[in-house]
């Protein structure tokens, strides 16, 4: 048997990885090995904050294991080590002030939007004029891509606050590359009930057979665990906005994952380990300004 | 009379379905104190930005409910930007929905518009004065039939009003209205 490669990267594909190998919806006592992760992404930020905060609710500790120095210190700007000391066990074991000296540095990072809890419709306002103009002065988004990118946040955690009885998702957001042509990626992660409860919920879509089907169904136009013409259309516009920005979107749910690019705008489906609730990623192109 | 609600006096970027309930409620006080034929204008004046949760919320519903709860109220949007009535456009026609908008001072219809509902409303726009069926079908050389299909769909979007009349020949007949 060959020896496992290492998980070096942790990103919506890693997270995944991350379940496989730890398994940690199996036991009471679950170990989240990031010893090897060098680079992480938004993604993989909220996957795991959001899977921590699962295995909370469900009555299980996970004990986190960091990795090098470079790591955790990333670990601890992008705000993940503090939203994980309230939640799990994070080992080596770090002195306070160090795990929430992100909370302290809070938007003093450039291109970083740290790692955010999904607080109420009322904080959910200021989170998204803080993304804007991070988008508009950092990123170097013009006035249009900057209010793309807003709607698309704006939708996307909407859909998170509306459609579970607790806030229970988090938010970040990196841009890398040269200002002006900045890659970004957006990682929404929460930990509820996932599309095919929440879709299962309004009756006119019956009981809704899969997790596929549930991301297949909640793409479309008009779907909503509501009864609402006015809803149903968070999940569209996010794909709409993806295309337009040549962008890449990531939609995870339950135990399966869909990829939307350009190339595949129908989306390519793959079974992923279970985890509680959704969780998005959206990769964008910046255009020149 | 025309009234004026100012989406933009307090925030120029609008974002969450929240705020567009809160806003709604407002706009509906206005719609609740305007008389048959009264137009109320949502002035987007300074307007940058919003998302389409809001949109959804604000305008969808509002645009949704008009005919039925304040009917013979007109509602119209006015200054738009290119972005905030390309977003407009999208999440009316997300909605399946038209609307009143008026630009450069002329009046035209915004959303999932039809060719036919242009043509038609640019019909009753261009007569200036209240047109009937009879008028307007002559006008487009359709038949009656067709056009009074044509004219309820307007009607029931809140984009023109209707009201029964009594022909010179002492009918009853429908006139319609278009926002003034």
């Amino acid at each position: 048997m060959l020896p496992r490669r290492p998980i070096s990267r942790l990103d919506a594909v890693g997270f995944d990885e991350l379940l496989r190998r730890c398994a940690p919806f199996d036991s009471r006592y679950s170990i989240l090995d990031l010893q090897d992760v060098e680079f992480v992404t938004p993604a993989g930020l909220v996957g795991v904050a959001a899977l921590c905060q699962a295995l909370r609710e469900r009555g299980r500790w996970a004990s986190v294991e960091l990795g090098s120095t470079n790591q955790r210190s990333y670990l601890v700007r992008a705000g993940l080590v503090s939203v994980l000391s309230k939640i799990a066990t994070v080992r080596p074991t770090m002195p306070v002030p160090q795990m929430l000296y992100g909370d302290r540095r809070r938007g003093a990072s450039p291109r970083l939007v740290e790692i955010t809890p999904l607080g109420d419709l009322d904080s959910l306002y200021e989170l998204l004029e803080r993304i804007r103009k991070f988008a508009r002065s950092e990123l170097g988004y013009d006035r249009r891509d900057a209010t793309y990118l807003t709607q698309v946040v704006s939708e996307v955690c909407d859909n998170s606050l509306s459609h579970n009885e607790r806030s229970c998702g988090f938010l970040a957001l990196q841009g890398y590359g040269p200002h002006g042509r900045c890659r970004v990626e957006l990682g929404i992660a929460d930990c509820g009930g996932g599309l095919a409860a929440t879709l299962g919920r309004n009756g006119r879509h019956g009981s809704v057979a899969s997790d596929v089907a549930a991301i297949h169904l909640a793409v479309q136009q008009g779907i909503s665990q509501f009864d609402d013409p006015t809803r149903g259309t968070g999940l569209t516009n996010l794909l709409r906005v993806a295309e337009l920005l040549r962008g890449t979107v990531n939609i995870r749910s339950g135990s399966a994952r869909a990829r939307f690019t350009c190339e595949y705008p129908a989306g390519d489906y793959a079974a992923v380990p279970w985890m509680a609730g959704v969780q998005i990623s959206l990769t964008l192109q910046g255009r020149s300004t | 009379m025309e009234t004026r609600f100012e989406l933009g006096r307090e925030r120029d970027h609008l974002w969450t379905r929240a705020l567009g309930k809160q806003l709604r409620v407002a706009l509906e006080d206005h719609l609740a104190n305007a008389a048959t034929g009264d137009v109320v204008v949502v002035d987007l004046a300074g307007v940058q930005a919003f998302d389409y949760s809001f949109a959804n919320e604000f305008f969808g519903r509002s645009v949704m409910t008009l005919s039925r709860e304040y009917p013979g109220r007109f509602l119209v949007v006015e200054h738009m930007e290119e972005d905030t009535r390309e977003d407009l456009e999208q999440a009316l026609k997300s909605l399946g929905l038209i609307m009143v908008a008026r630009e450069h001072g002329q009046l035209g219809l915004i959303g999932r518009v039809h060719p036919v509902d242009a043509q038609t409303f640019a019909a009753i726009i261009e007569l200036g004065e209240p047109a009937t069926a009879v008028t307007l079908k002559d006008r487009l050389s359709i038949n009656l039939t067709t056009m009074n299909e044509r004219l309820s769909k307007l009607t029931e979007a809140g984009v023109v009003r209707r009201e029964r009349v009594v022909s010179p020949v002492g009918r009853e007949q429908f006139q319609y209205w278009r926002p003034t």
